[in-house]
């Protein structure tokens, strides 16, 4: 008797903490969409009026089309790059160490500054890239990257990309050495080519570990907000709002807080799809 | 052998591009904050510093060292708080089965993926009843909390490579939970505090949506908030917001210079599956 209860009263404190603040919140934040409400008076209940406001709503849309287009690149950049340099560095490698550390080293730089040192070179006049793309003869090619609506999100998108490879990369290198490798050597033996072995044994066996790349680089893409609110703000004219700036601005800037509530529960709702498969994915794994 | 040897030089040749690809922002970052303001113009982006001046650090500096202290009294706390709850978490969800402990753990790391912004305004009024709205208490409060499911997770890996027969034994002889935790786990846990600690710390201290919309007066905000405040400002001086942007990832870059090791080995050896 004594013994089910006692764990229970270990975890006692950080689950009543946990309740109050992060399973508590989710709910009322599910209660405020269904309301009108400033933030100084009190919530008005107005049912499903944020949400047939959401529906007509063009910024949302785009904001939504956004998400998506950041959800793909994410997709394919990082995770192929990532997984390319993971089987680049698995096999003997002189200075590895240096250069997983190196790939790694934008993720422990905050997004606020990753988006200061992006905005910078992506400067018009005297950033680095338009300087670089001049210098090798391709004027051309020059630009305003963030105040163009047309390059904006991508350039956005590109400097997300940049401090996402290196945990992409850490995320297969780890799942890459839990790969036995006697079943390589066997496959050596048997007279595979790399390109066999990578499609037919590897591929195969790093299953669990693409799968978590694949739903955390989806909720990564989803939760971008310091990148847009660092370097562009949203604009120029929507081009880079995404799903969670756009919910923090109609909340914050703009006081609508059951509209920006609605917004955030339709957020939450299509993370909701990868957390449970990202919880479904560990659960296979712990079964093995 | 001679293909071999092509494979191999090409191999390094990608790898060394990619790491300076990956390291060529911290090279900008780093020259351009040793410039005076006029050097820092159109054409003389890649080069060194003609003269060394330190007069974009000093007056990042003087901006920034009141929230320079404030991340340090919001990240330490945090992290020593939510890495100790994360052990204990850990633990006792890889070692003690009871009902409902899997039920307990999916609902933890569902924590981990909400998006902040679902919860915030609840928060902003939670805060705002017990007093704690706008102030580094306030946020070390939500950080050890909303740290919980990662550090829980981060935990939970690293001790399930303990053997059962060793906790079942020593329940065989009498010894309780809390010492079980005191005797067999934490004397092991140095490696996971260590890869713990870092992840923290580096997320704490670089998180900005928190940082943003819990405090208020810029006194009490962290670095990260100040340093979009310092960009913000009408004339762009990219020395001093250089300058102010090494000062804010400085902290962290030392913890990886020095820790990193460790961290980078703990990671690998499965301690994050996220």
């Amino acid at each position: 008797m004594k013994r089910k209860f006692v764990p229970w009263m270990f975890l006692l404190l950080p689950l009543i903490l946990y309740t109050i603040w992060v399973i508590a919140p989710t709910i009322y934040t599910f209660y405020l969409s269904f309301t009108e409400w400033d933030g100084l008076t009190s919530p008005q209940f107005i049912g499903l009026e944020n949400y047939k406001y959401l529906f007509d709503d063009p910024t949302f849309y785009k904001s939504l089309i956004n998400n998506l287009k950041w959800l793909i690149i994410f997709l394919a950049f990082p995770v192929v790059v990532g997984l390319f340099l993971a089987m680049l560095l698995s096999q003997d490698i002189k200075w590895a160490r240096g250069f997983k550390a190196s790939i790694y080293s934008p993720m422990i730089l905050a997004p606020v500054v990753i988006g200061l040192i992006w905005s910078w070179i992506y400067q018009p006049q005297g950033g680095l890239l338009n300087n670089t793309l001049t210098y090798i003869g391709l004027k051309s090619l020059t630009r305003g990257w963030l105040s163009n609506p047309e390059t904006a999100l991508y350039a956005v998108i590109g400097a997300a990309v940049w401090r996402h490879t290196g945990y992409v990369m850490l995320l297969f290198l780890a799942g890459l050495t839990s790969i036995s490798p006697t079943v390589i050597e066997a496959s050596k033996i048997d007279g595979a080519s790399a390109w066999q072995r990578f499609r037919f044994i590897i591929l195969p066996l790093l299953k669990p570990t693409t799968v978590i790349v694949i739903v955390i680089t989806m909720i990564q893409s989803l939760r971008a907000f310091d990148f847009v609110s660092m370097m562009t703000r949203g604009g120029p004219f929507n081009s880079t709002n995404v799903l969670a700036f756009y919910m923090y601005s109609e909340a914050f800037r703009n006081y609508n807080m059951g509209y920006g509530a609605a917004i955030a529960v339709i957020l939450f709702l299509i993370m909701f799809v990868f957390i449970a498969l990202y919880l479904r994915q560990i659960r296979k794994g712990e079964l093995e | 052998m001679n293909n071999n040897q092509q494979n191999s030089k090409t191999k390094y040749l990608i790898l060394i591009l990619s790491a300076v690809f990956f390291l060529i922002p911290m090279y900008v970052l780093l020259v351009t904050s040793f410039k005076d303001f006029d050097q820092v113009s159109l054409t003389t982006m890649w080069n060194l510093p003609t003269t060394f001046s330190l007069a974009g650090f000093t007056t990042a500096l003087k901006k920034l060292a009141p929230n320079l202290m404030n991340s340090f009294y919001l990240v330490i706390p945090a992290t020593l708080l939510s890495a100790i709850m994360g052990s204990l978490n850990g633990y006792v969800l890889s070692h003690w089965k009871f009902k409902g402990a899997d039920t307990l753990f999916a609902l933890m790391l569902f924590g981990m993926f909400i998006p902040y912004q679902s919860i915030l305004f609840p928060l902003v009024q939670f805060l705002q009843s017990i007093g704690l709205y706008g102030s580094i208490p306030g946020l070390i409060l939500v950080h050890v909390i909303y740290g919980l499911p990662i550090t829980t997770l981060m935990f939970r890996n690293y001790y399930t490579e303990v053997p059962t027969a060793l906790t079942e034994a020593a329940r065989v002889d009498g010894a309780g939970i809390f010492s079980i935790y005191r005797y067999i786990f934490l004397p092991i846990s140095i490696p996971s505090f260590v890869v713990v600690f870092i992840w923290q710390f580096t997320n704490i201290w670089n998180e900005f949506l928190f940082a943003v919309t819990l405090t208020s007066r810029p006194a009490n905000q962290p670095i990260t908030v100040a340093l979009t405040n310092l960009a913000g400002s009408q004339v762009v001086h990219w020395n001093i917001q250089m300058s102010g942007a090494i000062i804010t990832a400085l902290p962290t870059l030392i913890v990886y210079v020095i820790f990193g090791k460790y961290f980078i080995k703990g990671l690998l050896s499965g301690s994050v599956k996220g």
